[in-house]
Parts: structure tokens; C-alpha cells; sequence
């Protein structure tokens, strides 16, 4: 009988133990999906969606406080976006010290992408905003001053309003940005313009003559990767002879791009796998066939996964 | 014997029970985040509440976790401050429509909607989920110190017609948007102007903010031929200032944050005044939406006019732009 009883006094302490009150982590473990979660953050970095990947992994360390992986993960992605955003950054000031202003806006929006709250970016695009909406209002100024010298009647006010969404004004605008040689600003007031007349002869025909002087110019700079751009958009409005020879130019053009990147991936290389596989990604991006490149970066892929490991195992 | 073993039994199971349902709601939180498990009968709104402070707030749980509803033991997370200020993501960044009214009711004239149009476009709002942000909440969006909804949109009302408060507010009310109306104030002299009872009336309601649209309502940008510029600058001043010192003895101490130009247009020494004055915002009738990166002091608005149709307002209604 003694034995029973000690044998019920066992289970129940056994029973005790397992009841004992769960640790914070364990509990988290239970009740929050955080396998789903890390495979999210995962996805998140393959998508290029940093900020999204960064917060899961804040949120993953909430949750498992005590996983070194988790903060491994997120100071290599805040130093990987760090450094990306640095190098858009540069790029943007170079494009600007060219006046390629359309460039340094797309550069511009990548470094704000990486990090939305980055005060500086936002300062030198509200710049560029500021210098466009001036030049828009001093042209406007222009021409309401010379009406009021040529005596004419002044528009109702809604006629000016109306004026200004229809767009003729912007024609105006366009042209007046022509002739300042300002063909990106131009061109731009021409596309809002067209959105609402797409088939006015008069602005195609001033489209065209505004792409072909800024191709021209481009090609001058050798700005290359703003020529492509700038070949895509101006096939929008390009006739059936231009539209072949942009195309061929392109192609010409995607192919040098594509081998200057796999070199610059190449030199990268020893130093900076991030870089290097940035690189061959933007090099096939080019040219989907350049066979070294996607040897180069699938081997590259794996160098960061190995060397990603090595780092947490080391942490641990 | 059996009666011991029946009481350990017994009490071991109400360990067991005892264990079970002290478990409160698991709720974990840091300076940045707050993960939970979403409770019977909690909402979007509830949460925001509960968690943020203000119900109005449930789009930063809503959009945080791509969600437009809760179902019970769902997993949320609330982010203290929503963490993208700006609204710039990797395919494109958010950008802000401000919609421009004139004048409602019946009438031949382009600039006035009609209370059936303008109820079927704030219906349309509604419907179709977009969020009417007051003006001032631009402020903190445009330095990138606040996030705003996604589809955050914006009404602005020029001039003080009294059909402002006799069409627009009534529908206003209904569906509790926030509006921002710019008086012009030599204008309320006028039989169809609103009364500053009537100005009263809405800006008690909450709904309705009142910022000025210059004394006269001249187009700023030109000085006169006989003016010099200094004259020019003080003309100016007299525009600026003039209308918010009428507006301020009427309304009290209400916060000053928003010029509208007449007719859109406007001059780097109205813009220095307005500067001057602490204003943070100025609005134009350039056509567009606005993203965060916006020069404050030129943003841009689009008109509605009495003859578009709903196919046209719908095309203004841009809140996100591809890059």
C-alpha cells in the first residue's frame, strides 16, 4: 500500500513538473507563427523589399529574444541596405552634375526605397521639385504678363483653371522648355499633355523632335543606361524607320552594358560579394543570355549563403 | 484507500485546470511593436483604440499587416509609429491627390458641382476605400515625420460660397470627411458668401478647417505696371496677412498651415512672406498628385469641375506612383 501511494505521490509531482508555468519563449513559440515568419522575412530579402525584411526580423527578436541568427540577419541586411543606398546616392549626385535630372530622380527613389525616411534624399528631391514647379510658374507668369501688355481681355476664372488641367497650356509649356533647350522638363509636360490629346499631330511631332535631341545628348555623355531609358520611352512616339533603328541601337547598347557590368561584378568580386552579385544581376537584367554572368552569380549565391552560415555559427 | 487515491487524482486535475486557464491573452511589446492575438469581438478600430490611442488609426494595423479585417486569434502585429514615413517602396511611392472645389447646388457655371455629383464622388471615396486626411495631417508627410494612409486623399473648398455650408457640409458630415475651406475674406461681404455663423457652425463640427485664400483674391504673381517692387511686397503682405487676422478674431487661436493662391498662382516673394508667417504649406491649381518629396509651398491640386463625370474623377484619384 505504501508503495501505491508513493507511486501516486510520483506521478503527481511528474504531473506538477509538467504544468510547470511555460518560459515567455516557449510560449511564443506556441502561440505565434514564427517559422511562417522567418520564411516571410526570407521571401522579403529575395524580393528586395529590405524595410519589410528588416521589420520581420525586429519583430522575430521580440519573439525569440534569445536567437543570434535573428540579429545576425538583421545587421547584415542593415548593412547591406546602408551600403546600397550609399552607392544610389553617389550615382544620383553624379547623374545631377551631368543635369541628367530624370536619372538622378529614378537613383533617387532607390536610395529612398532602401531607406523612405532618409531626410537627405528627400531634401534633394524636393530641390529638383521646387526648381520644376518655379519654372512652370515663371513661364506661366511670362505669359500672363505678356497678355496683360498685348491688352487682352483677362480669362474667367474658370476658363483659367480649365485652361490649366486641359493641358494647352502645357503644350505652351513644353514648347517654352524647348527652346531653353531643357528637352527632359519639356518632354515631360508633353506626355501629361498627350495623356488627355493623344492624337494631336502637332505634339507628336514635337515629342519626336524632343527625343531625338535628347538621345543625341545622351549619346554624348555617354550616358548609357539613360539612353536605354530614354530609347524605350521614345519608341512610344517613334514612326516605323526610327522605331527599327532605336531598336537595333538598343540591343547594341544592352550588350555592352551587360559585359561592363559582368566585369565590374568581377572586379567586385574578392571584395564584395553583395556588390559582385548586384552586379551580374544588373548584367543579365541587359542581357538574360550572358551565360557567364548566371554561372558567376549562381556561384556567387552560394558564397553568400555558405559565408552567411559562417557568421552565425560563429555568433553561437 | 480508493478515496486517497480519488482525492489525488482529483486535485491533480484541478492543478492541471488551474494551470489552464491562467493563461491571459499573450500580448508581447517592445518601443516599436506590439504582437497579439487578435480576441473575440475585437476590430481594426477597437485595437487602434486599445493599442494607438486613436480608433482612427486601425489603417496602420490594416496596412502593417495587409489586411482589411479581423478574425479571432489571428495573429497582429501594431507598429507604435507605422515605420515608412515617406511611402516609398520598391515598384513606386505613395503620392497624395488634393481635390479643389468651388461652388455647389444647381447653376450653369463650370465651377459649380451639383449636391447629386458631389454626393456620388464622396460616395465614391467611400466606397471604393479611400481615406479623406484634414490638410494639416500633410505637414508631417511632406518631412517625412508621419506616415499617412495609403490612399489618403484630400478636399479643399475655395472662395466661401455659402453653398459650402448649404450642400457640401451636410454630405460632408455624412460620410465625416475632413475638408479644408480657403476664404478670400473681402468676398464676405457678399450675398452668396458663407456668414461667420455658418463658418462657425462647421469648424465646431471638427470637420471643417478654415485657412485663407488672400483679401481680394488678385493673381499674386503680377505686380501692376505703376507698382515697384517694394510696393509689390507689401500689396502682398496685405493679402497674406490681412485674411488670417479676419479669420483668427472669428474663429479664435486655430492653427495656421495652408495658403491657397488665387488662381493657382503665386511669386518667390509671396512664397518668403509665407515663410515668414510660419505657414507650412501653399496650394496651386497645377494638376497632380503630390508625393512626400513635394515643394511644400507649390503643391499641386486638382479642379472638379460641375460637367466631370464620376469616369473623371476616378482618373484624378492617383495615390500610388509606379517608378
Amino acid at each position: 500500500m505504501n508503495k501505491f501511494i508513493f507511486g501516486l505521490f510520483l506521478i503527481l509531482i511528474a504531473s506538477a513538473c509538467s504544468l510547470q508555468p511555460q518560459t515567455p519563449s516557449q510560449r511564443y513559440q506556441e502561440e505565434f507563427s514564427i517559422q511562417a515568419r522567418k520564411e516571410r522575412a526570407q521571401t522579403l530579402v529575395e524580393q528586395k523589399r529590405y524595410q519589410q525584411a528588416l521589420s520581420e526580423y525586429e519583430i522575430l527578436q521580440m519573439l525569440e529574444p534569445e536567437n543570434a541568427d535573428l540579429v545576425n540577419r538583421a545587421n547584415i541586411l542593415r548593412a547591406s541596405i546602408q551600403r546600397q543606398n550609399r552607392s544610389y546616392k553617389l550615382l544620383a549626385e553624379k547623374a545631377l552634375a551631368q543635369n541628367h535630372k530624370k536619372r538622378a530622380r529614378q537613383l533617387l527613389y532607390k536610395a529612398l526605397a532602401l531607406q523612405p525616411n532618409d531626410a537627405e534624399t528627400l531634401a534633394q528631391l524636393r530641390t529638383l521639385d521646387e526648381k520644376k514647379q518655379k519654372s512652370i510658374q515663371s513661364a506661366r507668369t511670362r505669359k500672363l504678363q505678356e497678355s496683360l501688355h498685348k491688352n487682352e481681355p483677362a480669362l474667367s476664372e474658370a476658363e483659367n483653371y480649365r485652361q490649366q488641367r486641359s493641358g494647352n497650356f502645357q503644350l505652351e509649356l513644353a514648347q517654352s522648355l524647348f527652346n531653353d533647350k531643357d528637352w527632359e522638363g519639356g518632354l515631360q509636360e508633353l506626355k501629361r499633355f498627350l495623356q488627355n490629346n493623344p492624337k494631336d499631330r502637332r505634339a507628336i511631332t514635337l515629342a519626336r523632335t524632343a527625343y531625338e535631341h535628347l538621345l543625341e545628348e545622351l549619346r554624348t555623355q555617354q550616358q548609357w543606361e539613360a539612353l536605354i531609358d530614354t530609347y524605350e520611352q521614345a519608341l512610344v512616339y517613334a514612326d516605323n524607320t526610327r522605331a527599327f533603328q532605336y531598336r537595333q541601337e538598343m540591343n547594341r547598347i544592352k550588350e555592352k552594358l551587360s559585359e561592363a557590368y559582368y566585369l565590374r561584378g568581377m572586379q567586385a568580386y574578392k571584395n564584395d560579394v553583395d556588390l559582385a552579385i548586384d552586379h551580374w544581376e544588373q548584367a543579365l537584367q541587359y542581357n538574360p543570355r550572358h551565360n557567364k554572368a548566371k554561372l558567376r552569380l549562381n556561384k556567387a549565391y552560394q558564397i553568400r549563403r555558405k559565408l552567411n552560415q559562417i557568421m552565425v555559427d560563429s555568433e553561437k | 484507500m480508493n478515496k486517497l487515491t480519488q482525492l489525488v487524482l482529483i486535485s491533480c486535475l484541478l492543478s492541471a485546470c488551474a494551470v489552464t486557464a491562467s493563461k491571459p491573452p499573450l500580448v508581447v511589446s517592445n518601443s516599436k511593436y506590439i504582437v497579439l492575438k487578435s480576441r473575440p469581438g475585437d476590430t481594426l478600430q477597437s485595437l487602434a483604440q486599445e493599442h494607438l490611442g486613436n480608433a482612427r488609426l486601425d489603417w496602420v494595423i490594416a496596412q502593417f499587416n495587409n489586411i482589411d479585417n479581423l478574425v479571432p486569434q489571428q495573429e497582429i502585429v501594431i507598429p507604435r509609429h507605422y515605420p515608412n514615413t515617406s511611402g516609398f517602396y520598391p515598384d513606386g511611392h505613395q503620392v497624395v491627390p488634393i481635390l479643389c472645389y468651388h461652388r455647389f447646388g444647381e447653376g450653369p457655371v463650370k465651377m459649380t458641382v451639383s449636391a447629386e455629383n458631389f454626393e456620388a464622388q464622396m460616395s465614391y471615396l467611400k466606397q471604393h476605400n479611400f481615406r479623406v486626411i484634414p490638410m494639416a495631417q500633410l505637414v508631417d508627410f511632406l518631412q517625412a515625420k508621419r506616415a499617412i494612409p495609403q490612399n489618403a486623399v484630400v478636399i479643399t473648398i475655395d472662395d466661401g460660397y455659402q453653398s459650402t455650408f448649404d450642400v457640401a457640409f451636410p454630405i460632408l458630415q455624412k460620410y465625416q470627411f475632413p475638408a479644408t475651406v480657403f476664404l478670400y475674406t473681402d468676398f464676405m461681404q457678399a450675398p452668396d458668401a458663407l456668414k461667420w455663423q455658418q463658418i462657425s457652425t462647421m469648424y465646431q463640427s471638427g470637420l471643417v478647417d478654415f485657412q485663407p485664400h488672400s483679401k481680394t483674391h488678385p493673381n499674386l504673381s503680377l505686380m501692376t505696371e505703376e507698382e515697384t517692387q517694394e510696393q509689390y511686397r507689401q500689396r502682398m503682405e496685405t493679402e497674406v496677412i490681412t485674411p488670417w487676422e479676419s479669420i483668427s478674431s472669428h474663429l479664435g487661436p486655430i492653427s495656421r498651415h495652408t495658403f491657397a493662391y488665387p488662381f493657382g498662382d503665386t511669386s518667390d516673394t509671396v512664397i518668403e512672406i509665407l515663410k515668414a508667417e510660419h505657414y507650412s504649406m501653399g496650394v496651386t491649381v497645377q494638376p497632380g498628385p503630390n508625393a512626400a518629396f513635394a515643394y511644400p509651398y507649390m503643391l499641386r491640386r486638382d479642379m472638379i469641375f460641375g460637367d466631370d463625370s464620376l469616369q473623371q474623377f476616378e482618373k484624378i484619384l492617383i495615390t500610388f506612383e509606379k517608378t
